[in-house]
């Protein structure tokens, strides 16, 4: 699958502030673009049901969204809750919610 | 129990299983072991069968105050390492002692005010872990135990917005009552159900700071989380009860979304359909009320609204409910048409919700409760039958 780009979106949490972002993979640097699509890769994302570890939402826990758009548009979406992640998920949300926060704060800057 | 000897075959979250193994009566932690052991089972899971049944074996601490911290060391292990249980002293780390503290005055809230002993009533140790994983910027009461963040300590601090999540000891409280509200009227965790789980746990957080401060109602400023955000935010804290929506405005985080009156409400399902957000309006409710009552805010209001989350609401309660049994509490409690059944009357009035005061009877709780979670817990007795 080629990439164009990821959606991606925490809600909740106790300040219940929401987070998110639009990365367009051409936009980041090569390294960072590199370890991205490694990750999806090794999860095989695709393949990875819409909504993992279902259980009764945990009380300000951070709710996670995140779509890979495909360049032909395909769509792939898979949400998690904060407190009963697969482990092998962390990397990938920690990169893009750093990259989310890289993000918000660089719009301030250009404003 | 005899006949009601196995597994239940619907989804009950196995930390509140893993909490009854630990916690409950004999026949209660026999049930949940069991449960857990199938549901184990069932899912594939590679669980060590030792794990829960040394959990099932576990002792409930004999009563009284019983604090224990851990730290994550930046990890997502829980609870972590032991660094400071009961009658330790300080410790150089500040959020260890901050967890301390803040649940202490949150166990001493309960007991000296409401008499209850501990999250459970019966003495549950006060668990708490600190330096979760890293530059992570939350907090959460995950059934068992409170677990905080280190807000945003891995960045530059030009760029740092949040600090860490134990400086505010009304936050401390806030995941302290999520336990609460879990082994009481065990709101369920989404919309207006959710936004009432989420109002108790500032309501009861905002106190104990307030006590601790030895502040009025009037005196107390009433913000959630002041001190969290870094001088890098323009705001004061998180959510304030007093005047919902202006907490804080900013060009990176945007606008505290709260309203403060039924006729803002917000529908979304965002944040499981905005528990954070229309939270807002029965803190409101609550503020109006102790300000009308004058004093200490914890001694009338919130003896109305503790007794009223534990002895009336359930599962499914919506704000129509939760004015008309904090009403009816207040009756209870000082008096048919005493000054404060009239306080908490103005204050749901002050919100858009008029309490409906007795001319036709509260519509009766949702049979058996709130699905299948709650039918569990009635079974194993650790949801007893509501009283009117």
């Amino acid at each position: 699958m080629e990439i164009e780009k990821i959606k991606f979106e925490r809600t909740g949490g106790f300040a219940g502030i929401r987070l998110a972002a639009e990365i367009e993979l051409d936009d980041l640097p090569e390294d960072e673009r590199r370890e991205l699509l490694r990750l999806l890769d090794e999860l095989d994302f695709e393949e990875l049901p819409e909504k993992l570890a279902r259980h009764a939402p945990v009380p300000d826990e951070f709710s996670y969204t995140i779509s890979v758009i495909a360049k032909d548009k395909k769509e792939y979406t898979v949400s998690a809750g904060d407190a009963a992640l697969p482990a092998d998920m962390r990397p990938l949300l920690e990169m893009l919610e750093s990259i989310a926060k890289r993000q918000m704060r660089k719009h301030k800057q250009d404003d | 129990m005899h006949e009601h000897n196995h597994p239940m075959n619907c989804i009950v979250p196995p930390h509140m299983l893993e909490t009854i193994a630990a916690n409950g009566t004999p026949a209660q932690r026999d049930m949940a072991v069991q449960t857990l052991v199938a549901s184990a089972e069932m899912r594939g899971r590679r669980l060590a069968l030792s794990e829960y049944l040394a959990a099932a074996m576990r002792q409930a601490a004999p009563g009284g105050k019983s604090r224990l911290i851990y730290d994550a060391k930046t990890g997502v292990s829980l609870p972590g390492t032991l660094v400071r249980q009961e009658g330790d002293a300080p410790t150089a780390d500040a959020a260890v002692n901050e967890a301390y503290d803040g649940s202490g005055a949150t166990y001493d809230l309960y007991k000296e005010v409401y008499n209850r002993d501990s999250i459970d009533g019966s003495g549950m140790q006060l668990k708490s872990t600190v330096h979760y994983r890293k530059g992570y910027d939350n907090a959460f009461w995950n059934g068992e135990q409170m677990v905080y963040g280190d807000g945003d300590e891995d960045l530059p601090e030009k760029d740092r917005l949040f600090n860490r999540f134990t400086i505010s000891i009304d936050i401390i409280g806030h995941e302290l009552t999520h336990g609460v509200t879990q082994f009481e009227a065990k709101l369920v965790y989404s919309y207006q159900p959710g936004a009432l789980n989420e109002s108790m746990s500032d309501v009861f957080g905002s106190l104990v700071k307030q006590r601790v401060r030895n502040q009025t109602a009037a005196q107390a400023d009433w913000i959630i989380g002041e001190g969290l955000f870094t001088p890098n935010v323009n705001g004061v804290g998180i959510r304030s009860m007093k005047a919902p929506g202006t907490a804080y405005n900013d060009p990176i985080l945007g606008k505290d979304p709260q309203p403060g009156h039924m006729k803002d409400y917000v529908n979304t399902t965002s944040d499981n359909g905005g528990v954070h957000i229309n939270s807002g309006i029965p803190n409101r409710a609550f503020y109006v009320t102790a300000m009308e009552l004058g004093g200490y805010a914890w001694e009338k209001a919130g003896q109305i609204w503790y007794v009223t989350l534990r002895d009336k609401l359930t599962a499914n309660s919506q704000f129509q409910d939760c004015a008309n049994l904090t009403y009816l509490t207040a009756g209870e409690l000082f008096g048919k048409g005493s000054l404060e059944q009239l306080a908490v009357k103005k204050g749901w009035a002050d919100v858009g919700i008029t309490v409906d005061d007795g001319t036709t009877p509260p519509p009766p709780p949702p049979e058996p409760g709130g699905g299948c979670l709650e039918s569990f817990l009635r079974l194993i007795g650790a949801a007893p039958a509501k009283t009117r």
